[in-house]
């Protein structure tokens, strides 16, 4: 009874601080003061960009270099930064910062948004992950700063640290021109610290954790064993498995593409795959322009971007644990075996269950608001929906395309996917327990 | 000890089942390239051949070649027999044969059937399968008398033969018809053809246990009974579910279709309204599985075909003609997700709760349905790279589900598209918990069992 009150309250403080920082981001992005005025900004603009910075979904309705000035442009750096680092961990360094002792309840909210199993080192948690987030952004600009600051002069340092941010936020938009990220992709060494910035962030604190372990015994020269818990081991295990899957599919899918890789030496198409397959751990950076790839790669894309990276990271999607959870229990129902079990450790019920209703629930979501979104917008194709429901990215054509209706569907969409079923379904059922009315079992044939 | 011989026995129906299919479409297909079945009006090679047999077995009726034209009577007889077979299952089928020769039916037979029905007992179970046969029969019969109604003024002696031939494929949920190209378009505002197909269609997707449940209350009410109506009476999860979610879906998707493309000129357009509301329940109605059509399938607006692809994924009643994930199993998977986000322990429907093990061999048919339906999509995409998406994935949901609608793209695929096409039929027919031990060796793995660890999700 009180673990439920728990969660209620942190389920509400994050339903209503997301919620929060979704419309003061629309306010402060609608202000002239944010805009550069080339561009007419409707109040439901500035509501997309905010949704889609806090949810870090990085879809553009309007391009942000030409629209919004340094200021609009900075407080969607915030707002970037609120959603890749999660609402908790925002006010709880606002509170850091202001001197104020954490009490009891705050301790609670972040044991679980990070699922922490000890309140013990939730001080020094915080603050780990807050220090080591920016000291890896600003490493990412620093390294950005070599490529922009010879084109750009000193508005290149706002790129790089814009950049540096939204790849690590795995959230995808970008103050540059037009075409985005795509100029690049002929320069390695920008793919590659695009590459790691996104990949850093999708890794998952859990992840982070465990190889700052690994480093401290290595420097140690400590001879005991490190041991990955079933987390981590998922996270990277399920990571690096659709990581090459996606490589290799697109690769494969876009060889021969005259509209995207036809012609490019075999480096640069390894390269253009690999950035294809880490920019769909949700980050969404175009390599090329969407609408080019073939069928096969975008189902692939949406697929992946559905997935998404590692919990308790930066990315969004359904996560990769969820993932394996939910497979390792239709696997070993399959086989007929009584647990659901990976890497030789059964996983507990509530945890399956759990996973499952996530899977389930955000594709249900994903399928309806694609419902939606094509019966208020019928001249977009299919896929491009697709592109936009799944925070692949815009097309030129739904941009151009795009109506209130079709903005408004997408950024329920969105908060949908970054609230999150399980925090969403707590509101709803917060003070009854009714787990003490149990009903007569009844057999039922199924398929 | 009894959930190895469990296991066994499943696994031996299994193997009947899917080997039986793959049989029986290679002799069908065999069998399509005599001359003598075919018209010889169109070349037939063998993959078009092969791709009719399978959609024939499988009860989808996608077809290739258009099946008034290519195959001569006898064709469309050994089409018929095909589509039977598949409607009927290859179990009971296989049963009938033995009856009719003569042959005595053991213990191993019974226990198969009683397998294939999911029914607990061993009691009754031959009359149960002469039962299917004769009330199969009879629903048929009746299909073809209302239809030669109309196609006997219409086509003379011939109408005869369409009207057997199209009451058996909509009783099957085949969706095959010897009559034209587009399936029932010229048809769209005929009340008795579109009532009559509607009919048969729902009586074959619903499933037996439905029919069983009321033909119990029918007998009970008729001799007067009323002591037992009320003990004996007490509808079935499985059949409450039935009959509640398909006319639920029924309904739903009429209201759904004719809300979406209520002024849309190429399809509801231009009826007026009783038109519109006939056409649309057709429409609805021939997701359960079916695969007819009075409005072609391509004019539709992206909206509303995404909604026929998700009723057409979930598709017919368990132990009936039709294909898809079937209703019970996507009734389960809902309650299980509403019961888990309502922070219940188990999932419950109609004050019942229902076990861990079915709640995961839903999620199971669920996924593996969703997989292949995935993998087989891209593959079509792959191979058919000028292919617009939705055709795509209408194509190859209709295929998984057995369904047999098309956005005009069946004549368009290549040899690698029918093939794909085709193994996504047969997985679809025999369904994914079948493939699945298809592939189990029956070993019995749970004697290790291993230590618990926790993982964060989501």
């Amino acid at each position: 009874m009180k673990k439920k009150k728990k969660l209620f309250i942190a389920a509400r403080i994050i339903f209503e601080g997301y919620l929060l920082a979704i419309l003061a981001g629309a306010l402060l992005l609608y202000l002239p003061f944010s805009q550069s005025g080339k561009m007419e900004v409707d109040f439901s603009d500035a509501l997309f960009m905010a949704a889609s910075a806090v949810c870090v979904a990085g879809e553009a309705c309007l391009p942000i270099y030409a629209v919004w000035t340094g200021f609009g442009q900075f407080i969607l750096l915030i707002l970037q930064e609120i959603g890749g680092l999660g609402i908790i961990s925002f006010t709880m360094f606002f509170i850091l910062i202001m001197g104020e002792r954490l009490d009891l309840r705050q301790y609670i909210l972040i044991a679980e948004a990070y699922d922490l199993e000890s309140y013990s080192h939730i001080r020094e948690f915080i603050v780990k992950i807050l220090k080591t987030s920016l000291i890896i952004q600003l490493i990412g600009a620093f390294l950005y700063a070599f490529v922009f600051v010879p084109e750009y002069g000193v508005k290149g340092i706002w790129h790089s640290v814009f950049l540096s941010s939204s790849a690590f936020c795995n959230s995808g938009l970008d103050t540059l021109g037009a075409d985005g990220l795509m100029p690049y992709m002929t320069n390695s060494y920008f793919v590659f610290v695009t590459i790691f910035l996104i990949l850093a962030g999708g890794l998952g604190f859990p992840v982070w954790a465990f190889l700052a372990e690994g480093y401290n015994n290595f420097r140690k020269k400590e001879k005991r064993k490190l041991r990955a818990n079933l987390t981590v081991k998922m996270s990277i295990y399920t990571g690096v498995f659709f990581l090459l899957i996606g490589f290799l599919a697109m690769l494969l899918f876009e060889w021969n593409n005259v509209e995207t890789m036809q012609g490019m030496s075999i480096g640069q198409k390894m390269l253009c795959a690999l950035f294809l397959s880490v920019t769909c751990r949700t980050a969404g950076f175009s390599v090329f322009p969407w609408h080019k790839l073939r069928t096969t790669s975008g189902i692939l894309a949406c697929s992946l971007m559905y997935i998404g990276a590692s919990p308790v990271g930066t990315a969004g999607g359904i996560k990769t644990t969820t993932f394996t959870v939910f497979a390792a229990s239709v696997v070993s129902a399959l086989r007929g075996r009584k647990d659901t079990e990976c890497f030789h450790r059964k996983i507990a019920d509530p945890v399956v269950r759990r996973s499952a209703a996530i899977v389930m629930t955000n594709l249900f979501v994903i399928i309806i608001s694609t419902v939606l979104f094509c019966a208020v917008q019928p001249e977009i194709p299919l896929m491009d929906s697709l592109f936009a429901v799944f925070t692949v990215g815009l097309t030129d054509l739904t941009l151009q395309l795009l109506n209130d209706a079709g903005e408004i569907i997408l950024v329920l969409t969105m908060f949908f996917g970054r609230v999150g079923p399980i925090t969403l379904s707590m509101l709803f059922n917060s003070r009854k327990n009714e787990n003490l009315i149990k009903y007569p079992q009844e057999n039922i044939s199924i398929g | 000890m009894m959930i190895h011989q469990k296991k066994h026995k499943r696994f031996i129906t299994t193997k009947i089942i899917a080997y039986g299919f793959i049989l029986t479409i290679l002799v069908g297909s065999l069998l399509l390239m005599l001359p003598i079945c075919q018209s010889g009006e169109m070349e037939v090679s063998y993959i078009d051949a092969l791709f009719t047999a399978t959609t024939s077995v499988c009860v989808t009726g996608l077809v290739t070649l258009p099946t008034y034209l290519a195959w001569s009577g006898f064709g469309q007889f050994i089409i018929l027999i095909l589509v039977e077979i598949g409607g009927l299952g290859i179990i009971t089928f296989t049963m009938l044969f033995l009856l009719i020769m003569g042959k005595k039916i053991g213990l191993r037979e019974r226990m198969l059937i009683a397998d294939a029905y999911n029914i607990d007992t061993s009691r009754g179970l031959v009359i149960l399968v002469k039962r299917i046969v004769l009330g199969t029969l009879a629903v048929q019969g009746v299909g073809a008398l209302l239809y030669m109604i109309v196609f006997v003024p219409e086509f003379g002696v011939k109408g005869i033969w369409h009207s057997i031939f199209l009451s058996a494929s909509a009783f099957c949920n085949a969706g095959m018809d010897t009559m034209f190209a587009n399936s029932l378009e010229p048809y769209v505002f005929h009340p008795l053809i579109n009532f009559t197909s509607m009919a048969l269609i729902i009586l074959g997707g619903i499933g037996y246990p439905v029919w069983w449940y009321f033909l119990e209350r029918l007998r009970l009410w008729k001799n007067n009974n009323f002591r037992f109506i009320k003990a004996k009476s007490r509808m079935p999860l499985s059949v409450k579910i039935a009959v509640s979610v398909s006319l639920f879906l029924i309904f739903g998707g009429m209201l759904i279709i004719l809300g979406l493309e209520y002024n849309n000129p190429d399809t509801l357009g231009n009826m007026n309204f009783w038109q519109k509301l006939q056409a649309a329940l057709f429409q609805s109605v021939t997701l359960r599985t079916a695969g007819f059509f009075t409005i072609p399938q391509e004019n539709f607006r992206i909206s509303t075909s995404i909604v026929h692809c998700i009723w057409m994924f979930i598709g017919g009643s368990p132990s009936g003609t039709a294909g898809g994930i079937k209703t019970t199993t996507i009734t389960v998977l809902m309650l299980t997700i509403i019961s888990i986000l309502r922070g219940r322990d188990e999932t419950e429907s109609f004050h019942r709760s229902i076990s861990g093990t079915i709640v995961r061999k839903a999620m199971s048919v669920f996924a593996v349905s969703f997989t292949v339906l995935l993998v087989s999509t891209i593959a079509l995409a792959a191979v058919q790279p000028d292919a617009n998406f939705m055709d795509c994935l209408y194509e190859t949901i209709s295929a998984i589900s057995t369904i047999g609608l098309t956005r005009a793209f069946t004549g368009e695929l290549n040899l690698l598209g029918k093939i794909i096409i085709i193994v996504t039929m047969y997985i679809g027919r025999i369904g994914p918990i079948s493939l699945s031990l298809f592939f189990n060796t029956g070993r019995n793995e749970n004697l290790i069992r291993y230590p618990q660890e926790n993982v964060s999700v989501g």
